[in-house]
């Protein structure tokens, strides 16, 4: 069923392309072309729908076993631990948001010894901003703590 | 030539020169560990540095960086299966589950052999063919691309086993629908960018490379009954950087015909190191013994190769074949030096010091990084509690480096979900990136040759090449009809 239901969602994605593709704008003498900004999309999608309808009426290719709900759990805490990063390092600065990522993943993925915890979540970042910002120079923007502040 | 050899050998061997190679090797390598920031980036960084030398001392530093980067970059796709530059992509499809079945250090070991002697090949060639190969580099044009490209993308389908042919063709379209976001190059009309302007350059190929191969991969790990098999805080054996007679010698003759391919290709201009690792792993697979030692030595061998064949047309005609020796290119205007034709004849000791420099520049690298290979295995054999964490943490380094915008992280988090759910239904995700890496190349050769001929097919066919290379493409298309049909005659008889 969750097959079925990822072929009907690239279906979707690929009918709404073929929609997009169809609505670029062209100028009056790319139009009179051969081939133009929307021809190998259009073949692409074209291609692609013809593909997927095919793959409904088959097999999936293969499929890995689900581990258990706590894994589950730990996924979903983890994409939305990235989606908080995102949100942070913008005003926190990459470095500092690094630090919380790194430390918050690793405690969402059961790893408990504080030297441990410490030295990836403190010493990546560190070593990071050491080699990024200081050795090679490169500017990285940050609200509070990157070095445009 | 033997006495630009001796010129070359003169620049490159003194003191002050070996050092740079040195430096250069030894900081391309480590910015090309990060997952993101490629041979390009690691040019760019140093051009800073190399201003403060001679041309060719700063042009032999640069040609450090660029191989230093390139073996930098196989590290990180066989450790943690991050390739950060296309032309290693290829080298994460057996090294990196050689790293997981704990074999980690003869992954790096192998790719470290393999690199140094597809370097060296591809130097040789470049001393003793580079007159005559510009010559080939300049009769390839958009029809010859074009169909080169056709033929790159249907052996992904075409070669795949049966059973992954039609995944495989699903998700090489996907690739190829990725690749057409963004500006148009050829009429510069926004396409499916939803009006966003963080889109109008494209999707970079880095969040592509990390959404699909480091983040899903992490996501697989942190769902899926499968963990890694790697034995725990196994130590690594000096002896596992040995390879046995047994296994180098197939391998030589892996290395050997993989280099050839990949300077070949990487000769022509825009093919580059990332279409050679594709074409030697894919010829690998056929005509190899399919083992994943041949799957990391064949990529490696070709990408290194291809990098020395890129310097062909840069330095015999001054055109830039891929975007490294764009920057490279640049660095050389910079110091007054202009490439082509004349530079062989008005600064001898540049041309032939960064050939030579290239040569020491695979010892060099070789010698550097043989003593760390122990030290980097250890990382796979972390556990995955503490693995995952940082691969999510040099995934989205790697990808906010590179361009500094969150918007981009927000499409890597998306792209990595869906390719999760690909990998989860069994669809091989290479085709995708080798689909998306070729796309921009394929419609711009495409779109030119069919403006060029208004679409009259009949004028290719003068050009000897396309001709060649038409035919082979369709010999590649009916292999499936013929091996069905062979099957179906053993079956009946």
């Amino acid at each position: 069923m969750g097959y079925r239901l990822l072929i009907g969602l690239l279906l979707a994605v690929t009918v709404g392309y073929l929609t997009l593709a169809r609505r670029i704008p062209l100028d009056p003498w790319s139009a009179e072309e051969l081939v133009n900004s929307r021809t190998l999309p259009t073949l692409f999608g074209s291609l692609l729908t013809l593909v997927l309808l095919g793959l409904l009426f088959t097999q999936p290719p293969g499929a890995l076993r689900f581990g258990s709900r706590p894994q589950g759990i730990r996924l979903f805490a983890l994409v939305a631990l990235l989606g908080s990063f995102i949100a942070l390092l913008q005003y926190a600065g990459i470095w500092l948001a690094m630090t919380a990522l790194l430390l918050a993943a690793l405690l969402i993925m059961g790893e408990r010894r504080l030297p441990w915890l410490v030295a990836l979540s403190v010493g990546i970042p560190f070593g990071g901003w050491l080699l990024v910002e200081r050795w090679l120079g490169v500017y990285v923007p940050g609200i509070l703590f990157g070095t445009g502040a | 030539m033997w006495d630009g050899i001796t010129t070359g050998l003169e620049t490159a061997l003194t003191l002050t020169n070996l050092l740079w190679v040195l430096v250069g090797c030894a900081a391309g390598t480590v910015v090309g560990m990060l997952p993101g920031l490629g041979p390009i980036t690691a040019i760019a960084l140093m051009i800073p540095i190399s201003y403060k030398l001679d041309p060719a001392g700063g042009l032999i530093m640069m040609a450090g960086v660029y191989y230093g980067a390139v073996f930098g970059g196989s590290t990180s796709a066989i450790l943690i299966n991050a390739p950060g530059v296309a032309s290693t992509v290829a080298t994460s499809f057996d090294g990196y589950p050689m790293a997981r079945e704990g074999r980690a250090g003869r992954a790096l070991a192998i790719a470290a052999y393999a690199s140094f002697a597809g370097g060296t090949l591809g130097a040789v060639a470049l001393m003793l063919f580079a007159g005559y190969l510009a010559a080939l580099a300049l009769a390839f044009q958009s029809p010859e691309y074009a169909l080169l490209l056709i033929l790159a993308l249907s052996s992904v389908v075409v070669f795949a086993p049966p059973g992954q042919r039609l995944p495989g063709l699903a998700t090489l379209l996907l690739g190829l629908i990725l690749g057409t976001v963004g500006t148009d190059q050829l009429a510069g009309v926004q396409r499916f960018t939803l009006g966003r302007l963080d889109l109008a350059d494209g999707i970079p190929f880095v969040i592509i490379v990390m959404s699909t191969f480091a983040l899903a991969e992490a996501f697989r790990m942190v769902i899926s009954d499968e963990q890694i098999s790697a034995p725990q805080g196994q130590a690594l054996r000096a002896a596992e950087l040995r390879i046995p007679l047994a296994q180098a010698r197939p391998l030589a003759r892996v290395v050997g015909r993989s280099s050839l391919l990949g300077f070949l290709v990487g000769v022509l201009p825009g093919a580059g190191a990332t279409l050679a690792s594709f074409f030697a792993y894919d010829l690998e697979k056929r005509i190899g013994n399919g083992s994943r030692e041949a799957g990391v030595a064949a990529p490696e061998a070709a990408n290194n190769a291809a990098s020395t064949g890129s310097f062909v047309p840069l330095l015999t005609l001054g055109i830039p074949g891929s975007g490294t020796t764009a920057v490279l290119l640049g660095v050389m205007l910079s110091y007054g030096l202009q490439p082509g034709p004349r530079l062989l004849t008005e600064q001898p000791e540049v041309f032939w010091g960064v050939i030579v420099s290239m040569y020491l520049g695979n010892i060099f690298l070789l010698g550097l990084n043989l003593p760390l290979i122990p030290y980097l295995a250890r990382l796979i054999n972390l556990p995955p509690k503490v693995l995952i964490p940082l691969i999510l943490g040099f995934a989205t380094l790697g990808v906010y480096l590179t361009t500094l915008n969150p918007f981009d992280l927000i499409v890597m988090l998306g792209l990595a979900l869906i390719a999760l759910a690909l990998r989860w239904f069994g669809f091989p995700l290479a085709p995708l990136l080798l689909g998306f890496i070729l796309s921009g190349l394929l419609e711009e050769n495409l779109r030119r040759t069919l403006l060029l001929y208004d679409g009259r097919a009949f004028f290719l066919l003068e050009r000897p090449a396309v001709v060649a290379i038409g035919a082979i493409t369709l010999v590649v298309w009916m292999l499936p009809l013929w091996q069905r049909l062979r099957v179906r005659g053993g079956a009946d008889g």
